[in-house]
């Protein structure tokens, strides 16, 4: 699962990173409206993390331009602008939640879950799909019911991929969705991140679909 | 001038006005009515001197020289009043320095009582017989036959005169009396007339006071119109300042509570100890931040002006909103609103108050949250319900009571019920919580309606 944090304040940002990524996230980071509009607009987020006081371009517009130009990656907004009238416009302009400053990490860390799991359309926090079981609470991977010990990265393509459950995923959709945009793309690296784990997962449940990419057997 | 009458009127344009007018009409109507006076006076004595000129000429023309030397009048004059003793009219006829002659109301000749010859030639006035004044008017001639000078002399009362110019007198006093009170009223009703404008400009003054209007509409007359540009201006420029103290609070909301959030996390790192302390100091903080900003920003109902806020569109901003944020709980959102429900506020202070009310519902509803709005007469009636657990009776007064927080596991400030409270005690308005018929919580607001 991949993250944009759109935030002014370095110190804010800096925090936020560190404590999505401790949550299994891979995070990119703008600090002013032009690059972060950019960075949603050209990358595949599954969820945006967008201030609304921002340098250059400010976060309502940034929320307008993406909405337009067909991002639809859910929004939560996160500021220190917290009157009503905001939150009614900030939600009119497409954000799916709002949050006000200060603000508590747990909280928005529960809301991006939530954002994320009902954009792809899960209801709940746990997970099913075969012997694999996913709490996204507490980041851990359940093979019927004992826990698998995993590397975040291990993790995001596990939970990745139980999203998606049965649609077949590229191996450029993975290495969008995975990583940060600071990584260095390479085919052979998905491959061998794939071949990991299904040792730990067991055979038979990540299938290779030649020329398309992966899927989860169910 | 100017000064002693404002110091004189410093309350009432209409008195000042009204002085400023009887300073000169009272002395324009003394003066006339003098003149007038004046006027008929001379009117009257100089109808009078012709009447004594005319008596006079008769006289001469009756006077002749007899062969003696003596002098004889060939008739006298008829009128009755020569004949009344003492009437006050009267004449002489003198050859030299004696009376030859004279009328019967002088008496019987000889009698001395009338020192009439002593006059001058020409119209005199000097004092008769039981001390009249009378108006004399003297002739000397001399006539063919003897050497010594004729004199005539007709006197005629000054009292006749006077007692008409009396009587016009006072008829004069008594006109120009009614004529002065009549001015005064008509100048209290013109000066009222004129003044009628500033009635209306301060009608329109407290409709902007009241709410009831933005700005002073009516056209005013070219005296007043400069007053209400700059009431005007005035209005524009308080409405400039009122919304760059709210763009401040904002941006003071924005450079306070970033350092804020950065601070709350960053003492994660500290020892347990250090850390309680440091993060009830910040709590502290934060609340007295949002607390403040909250109020700044709250417009209140004498900055909205005359606003009009429709309830019904205020309320599918309000469901979209909440339903975006608690999608999650899938609660049925439904609005009962009046047609006729519009508040007489501000927008955002209407929208924070439904905001937080609808907020506190929907984190507390099991599924169902309604909300209702209703006109009753000048005022708006608007309930927010939930099917949650409510609040009990005697636990409603210190939900109410500020700062207080029932319950700390539902997420959010504890600020929302404050807020709201004080807007609508702003706006004059009522909270009051009660049993929703859904089973949970009804919250209502009556508020002015627009």
């Amino acid at each position: 699962m991949r993250i944009l944090i759109v935030e002014d304040d370095r110190d804010l940002q800096r925090h936020l990173a560190t404590a999505l990524t401790a949550a299994g996230y891979a995070v990119d980071t703008a600090s002013d409206g032009e690059d972060g509009h950019h960075l949603g607009a050209t990358e595949s987020y599954d969820a945006i993390i967008l201030d609304l006081g921002l340098p250059q371009l400010d976060g309502l517009s940034v929320l307008e331009r993406w909405r337009k130009d067909g991002v639809t990656a859910p929004v939560l907004i996160l500021t220190a602008r917290d009157a009503w009238t905001e939150k009614v416009k900030g939600l009119r302009t497409g954000a799916d939640d709002y949050v006000a400053k200060p603000f508590q990490m747990e909280e928005v860390i529960a809301r991006i879950e939530a954002l994320i799991r009902r954009a792809k359309g899960i209801a709940s926090a746990v997970l099913t799909v075969g012997p694999l079981t996913l709490d996204s609470a507490q980041n851990m991977v359940f093979r019927d019911g004992s826990p698998i010990v995993m590397t975040p990265l291990e993790y995001r393509l596990t939970a990745y991929l139980m999203m998606r459950r049965g649609a077949v995923i590229s191996k450029t959709e993975i290495t969008e969705h995975i990583y940060d945009q600071n990584f260095d793309c390479d085919s052979n690296v998905v491959e061998v991140l794939i071949n990991r784990l299904r040792k730990k997962l067991g055979s038979g449940i990540i299938e290779t679909r030649r020329g398309q990419g992966y899927v989860l057997a169910l | 001038m100017k000064a002693w009458l404002g110091t004189l009127f410093p309350h009432s344009l209409k008195l000042r006005l009204m002085a400023a007018a009887s300073i000169w009409a009272i002395p324009v109507l003394v003066l006339a009515g003098a003149l007038l006076l004046w006027t008929f006076r001379s009117h009257l004595e100089r109808q009078l001197d012709d009447e004594l000129a005319a008596y006079q000429r008769e006289l001469l023309a009756a006077a002749s020289i007899d062969k003696v030397g003596r002098l004889t009048l060939a008739y006298i004059p008829a009128d009755p009043r020569f004949a009344r003793p003492l009437s006050g009219w009267y004449w002489q006829a003198a050859l030299g320095n004696d009376i030859v002659r004279q009328s019967v109301s002088a008496g019987p000749m000889g009698d001395g009582a009338l020192p009439l010859l002593s006059a001058q030639d020409g119209i005199t006035e000097l004092n008769g017989p039981g001390g009249r004044e009378l108006r004399v008017f003297r002739r000397q001639v001399t006539l063919p036959g003897t050497a010594q000078p004729v004199t005539v002399l007709v006197a005629a009362p000054c009292d006749e005169i006077d007692a008409d110019v009396h009587q016009f007198a006072f008829h004069i006093v008594v006109t120009f009396v009614g004529l002065g009170v009549a001015f005064l009223i008509a100048i209290y009703l013109q000066v009222g007339f004129g003044l009628r404008p500033l009635s209306s400009l301060r009608r329109e003054i407290a409709a902007i006071r009241n709410g009831r209007a933005e700005r002073l509409s009516r056209i005013f007359p070219n005296e007043i119109e400069p007053v209400v540009t700059e009431v005007n201006a005035l209005i524009d420029h308080n409405r400039h300042l009122i919304e760059r103290a709210r763009n401040e609070a904002g941006n003071l909301a924005h450079a306070l509570k970033n350092p804020l959030s950065v601070l709350a996390h960053e003492i994660a790192g500290l020892e347990a100890d250090k850390r309680r302390v440091l993060a009830a100091q910040i709590t502290s903080i934060t609340g007295q931040v949002e607390r403040i900003l909250k109020r700044i920003r709250t417009a209140g109902p004498s900055a909205a002006g005359h606003a009009r806020v429709e309830l019904a569109e205020i309320t599918e901003d309000l469901v979209f909103s909440l339903g975006t944020i608690h999608r999650d709980r899938h609660l049925s959102l439904a609005t009962d609103i009046d047609p006729a429900a519009a508040f007489a506020g501000d927008r955002g202070d209407l929208m924070e108050m439904l905001g937080n009310l609808g907020d506190n519902a929907c984190k507390w509803a099991r599924s169902r949250v309604h909300i209702t709005a209703q006109r009753k007469g000048d005022r708006l009636s608007v309930a927010i319900e939930d099917d949650g657990p409510g609040i009990a009776p005697p636990v409603r007064d210190a939900v109410l009571t500020r700062g207080r927080r029932l319950d700390e596991q539902v997420p959010g400030s504890g600020l929302g019920l404050d807020i709201v409270r004080e807007i609508v005690t702003l706006y004059r308005g009522s909270l009051s919580l009660g049993d929703s018929t859904l089973g949970g919580l009804r919250v209502e607001l009556d508020l002015p309606a627009a």
